[in-house]
């Protein structure tokens, strides 16, 4: 039998949901909290080691209960107080890049507190929100912050700038070569992704990537079509694209040389709908590895990054398995455990939480809780891999009078 | 100021349910079309009394957004457990039950864009550079992939092989 696919698609549409006067009332809601976010939300930030953790008096599996977080004092923001900026008081790392409604910070990876950034950062200057759709991007070892010189009105990417946080000075790079645009139908959407040397930046569009060198802003596309994400290899010699576009069934990227003259397709027999997370390189440095769901399984897969070879699968047991009903998200390798960014049912909104997870005995051990309203946009790879997480000590919030 | 509570209401009651319908064709999921609907109109209600089209303006919204989603993972990256969390239905239908659920199947296997094309040319009745507005992209990206979208569905669910739509101007 065959049938009309526009016929079907309405059919399927009669299915959806209409609550016209709870989502009138739910749009307010959030309008108005992203306003009061500013002044009410306090940011949890992580100190001695460089950690953000952001709890809120609801439960946030798995992190519902305090006292499993590690040990060590943690920094509560007053509710309100304003930041000082980090062009007055430079610090040399960032911990990480956290999103707060109205207001972007960097969390000092010397333990010495948020910085704020200047109201040009990250280039769409959006007053009532920050634009998710077009963040400032930490380099790897938490020292630089870059963003595209663009805005709603000027989409095209003409520059990039690049923060020295231990300086403050700013470096303009003028962008070279085809034109590269920053918006997607005119709403922004453009992401920064440093290479780990710190010689050149991915851009990404979600329809177009391409990659951009310091030292000259010569820009050179990388592929057509879709790119929903770029990695780069830990020695920076290569740049995975997922650009999505596979044959049914099987998931992978393109994997470009530094030059971006050679490419080998990479391809991994799941269906597409299950992959659960964003990609990262494995922790060998010759895999792309993503976590899936696999015959009703959370896994994690290590696809080899030359496309020859057996895929190799991490289930994902005991608290990771899948119990949320959200396949958990790879976002890095820590001592070759997986870091997994773990989900809360969803009715509670939130992002939940960072952990690594020991595949040998099926446990999780907490990295990083996040608040409702707060959103760890970055944290930079180095410090997610390497840095000792695991001694953040906390201590609570004085009442805000 | 003063008008503004009403008129965002009554858009909402008014074309609220369409817009719903898209997002649920979009995400294959009343709680994630819901979100993606509200975030939407969060989105757009600070600037309420500046858009000139509310509708256009919050389909682009509702397209990019969706897209956006699966690549930024913000808050959103679970993969929905219950694929047929959708309220029965009993008008005599039943019959068309299992080709509904192929179809829905078939298009969850379909990537973000892939979904959003189709749903923008095929249920929203947008031309071919309608569509390539919407998503920022150009006019032959849509044709590609509405041709792998409907290859695919074809393999997977049996829609009509001869499929296509005429040109608007």
């Amino acid at each position: 039998m065959t049938t009309d696919v526009r016929d079907m698609l309405q059919d399927i549409a009669e299915a959806a949901p209409c609550r016209p006067d709870a989502w009138a009332r739910n749009a307010r809601s959030r309008a108005a909290q992203r306003r009061r976010r500013q002044r009410v939300v306090g940011a949890w930030t992580a100190v001695g080691t460089a950690a953000v953790v952001a709890v809120t008096a609801g439960a946030t599996w798995p992190f519902s209960d305090r006292s499993s977080l590690p040990g060590a004092p943690y920094v509560i923001e007053d509710p309100g107080r304003s930041l000082p900026s980090v062009l007055d008081q430079p610090i040399a790392a960032a911990a990480a890049l956290a999103v707060d409604g109205t207001r972007m910070f960097l969390v000092d990876a010397a333990g010495d507190g948020e910085r704020s950034l200047p109201d040009h950062v990250g280039g769409h200057e959006v007053p009532d929100e920050v634009d998710a759709g077009c963040l400032p991007a930490l380099s790897q070892d938490g020292s630089r912050l870059a963003w595209a010189d663009c805005n709603v009105d000027h989409p095209v990417v003409t520059s990039l700038s690049v923060l020295t946080l231990s300086t403050g000075d700013v470096q303009r790079v003028p962008v070279t070569g085809p034109e590269f645009r920053s918006d997607v139908g005119g709403t922004a959407n453009l992401s920064l992704v440093w290479s780990p040397d710190g010689t050149a930046i991915a851009l990404l569009n979600a329809n177009v990537a391409a990659v951009v060198e310091l030292t000259d802003g010569r820009l050179t596309p990388v592929s057509e079509g879709f790119a929903m994400q770029a990695v780069w290899s830990p020695d920076s010699r290569r740049i995975a694209v997922f650009d999505n576009v596979l044959a049914p069934g099987a998931i992978g990227a393109g994997v470009f040389s530094r030059d971006l003259r050679t490419k080998v397709n990479v391809q991994a027999l799941v269906p597409r709908q299950e992959v659960g997370g964003t990609w990262v390189w494995g922790p060998d440095g010759d895999t792309l590895s993503t976590s899936v769901l696999h015959d009703g399984k959370a896994e994690i897969i290590l696809v080899p990054a030359d496309g020859r070879g057996r895929v190799r699968r991490i289930e994902l047991k005991g608290e990771l398995a899948y119990s949320t009903g959200k396949v958990p998200s790879l976002r890095g390798w820590r001592g070759g455990r997986p870091v997994m960014h773990v989900f809360p049912p969803i009715e509670k909104r939130s992002p939940g939480g960072w952990v690594t997870y020991d595949p040998a005995a099926g446990q999780v051990e907490p990295l990083l809780a996040v608040e409702n309203d707060v959103w760890v946009a970055q944290i930079p790879t180095d410090i997610l891999a390497d840095q000792p997480l695991g001694t953040v000590q906390a201590r609570p919030t004085p009442a805000a009078s | 100021m003063s008008d503004e509570p009403s008129t965002f209401e009554e858009f909402v009651a008014a074309r609220g349910p369409t817009l719903a319908r898209s997002a649920y064709l979009l995400t294959g999921d009343r709680h994630l079309a819901e979100d993606l609907l509200q975030s939407a109109l969060a989105r757009a209600l600070p600037r309420w009394s500046r858009i000139e089209d509310p509708e256009a303006y919050l389909r682009r919204v509702l397209f990019t957004e969706h897209v956006s989603w699966w690549r930024r993972r913000r808050r959103l990256t679970e993969v929905p457990l219950d694929d047929h969390d959708a309220p029965a239905r009993g008008d005599g239908a039943d019959e068309d039950v299992p080709r509904r659920l192929a179809v829905e199947a078939a298009l969850r296997s379909l990537t973000p864009k892939q979904r959003a094309v189709l749903v923008l040319r095929f249920y929203e009745d947008l031309s071919e550079a309608e569509a390539a507005t919407v998503l920022g992209v150009s006019v032959g990206t849509v044709k590609s992939q509405t041709h792998v979208a409907l290859k695919r569905l074809r393999a997977l669910a049996g829609v009509h092989p001869d499929l296509s739509l005429p040109e608007r101007n």
